[in-house]
């Protein structure tokens, strides 16, 4: 919402009907995710308009991808969704490079958000990893930064998610608002994803930032998606 | 939700004393009631934001509603 007069709909998803529009996703099945989590086309499912992943006790979850499908270079990026809070939690409106062959690897983390404590005081994460691919020494640039407000619970209602990728950088937004620029060149065409992760420990054995999901939780978690969209204006043409 | 393009007036000032200019913006919506109505919603919102964002004008009349359809021309 909110879009000034020049932007043109590229794409738009409502979540009406009854199950994912095959044509802009596919959900991901007996995948291994990037926490704890396995992915199970089971767990995605679409109902009062409305993109449902739910994560169950024994941390099987979901995600869906454009991979394949759709893939994207510059414009407006932007979701409302509803992220469930809870230790451990790591729900996620990314996008991927979609190179082909793939000499590099570029993530945009349109929201990241990695803790329920960080959720109930309404902290929005987003990341950008940029880099050759593939490398032993993972992303050379790592940037991002974070938006909060201590009383704001982001779990309690929707919130607008957006990120704007042209040519010269990127810009960040949540709610309207922008709060993180980055002035990176990325120029390959990415897929969108939205996932649904559980953390898992570190390497050195200690918790990761966010926790561990707790067994207590009321299982199962949901990730609620209203809508998506991929907007483009003048400036986001290739110049 | 759906798409819809939401037609309405903007202003250069607040009091919206100038001349109106039209102006369009794509919001998802349930109908093209709910369009106009969320866009209304987030008009006394905007206000308060303009200023300090350049660019931006002010929200007058809300008018119409009318389904928008993206292009489709995704694949890069």
């Amino acid at each position: 919402m909110n879009t000034p007069t020049e932007y043109v709909p590229i794409m738009f998803d409502g979540f009406d009907g009854s199950r994912l529009n095959a044509e802009l996703w596919s959900a991901a099945n007996n995948k291994r995710g990037y926490g704890q989590e396995i992915f199970q086309a089971e767990n995605v499912s679409v109902h009062d308009s409305l993109l449902d992943i739910r994560c169950n006790a024994d941390y099987s979850s979901g995600e869906i991808t454009s991979k394949g499908l759709n893939s994207y270079r510059y414009g407006w990026y932007e979701a409302s969704m509803k992220v469930p809070k809870g230790s451990g939690f790591w729900p996620a409106f990314w996008m991927l490079d979609s190179s082909t062959p793939q000499l590099t690897y570029n993530e945009f983390d349109i929201a990241e958000e990695k803790t329920g404590d960080a959720i109930g005081a309404g902290r929005h994460y987003c990341h950008i990893h940029s880099g050759p691919y593939p490398s032993v020494h993972g992303p050379a640039i790592n940037l991002g930064s974070s938006v909060g407000d201590p009383a704001r619970d982001l779990s309690l209602s929707f919130h607008r998610y957006a990120m704007d990728w042209r040519q010269d950088g990127c810009d960040f937004y949540f709610d309207g608002i922008l709060f993180y620029s980055a002035a990176v060149a990325i120029a390959t065409p990415m897929h969108t994803l939205f996932s649904f992760s559980v953390c898992k420990p570190l390497a050195s054995g200690l918790p990761p930032f966010g926790g561990l999901p707790d067994p207590l939780y009321p299982y199962p978690a949901h990730l609620l998606v209203d809508w998506v969209w991929v907007l483009k204006a003048a400036r986001h043409e290739v110049q | 939700m759906k798409l819809y393009r939401v037609f309405y007036n903007t202003h250069q000032y607040r009091d919206m004393s100038d001349k109106p200019r039209r102006a369009s913006r794509l919001v998802p919506a349930l109908s093209e009631d709910d369009a106009t109505d969320r866009l209304r919603a987030v008009r006394d919102v905007e206000q308060d934001r303009c200023k300090p964002l350049f660019g931006m004008r002010y929200i007058g009349i809300v008018h119409s509603a009318v389904p928008a359809t993206p292009s489709g021309k995704a694949s890069e």
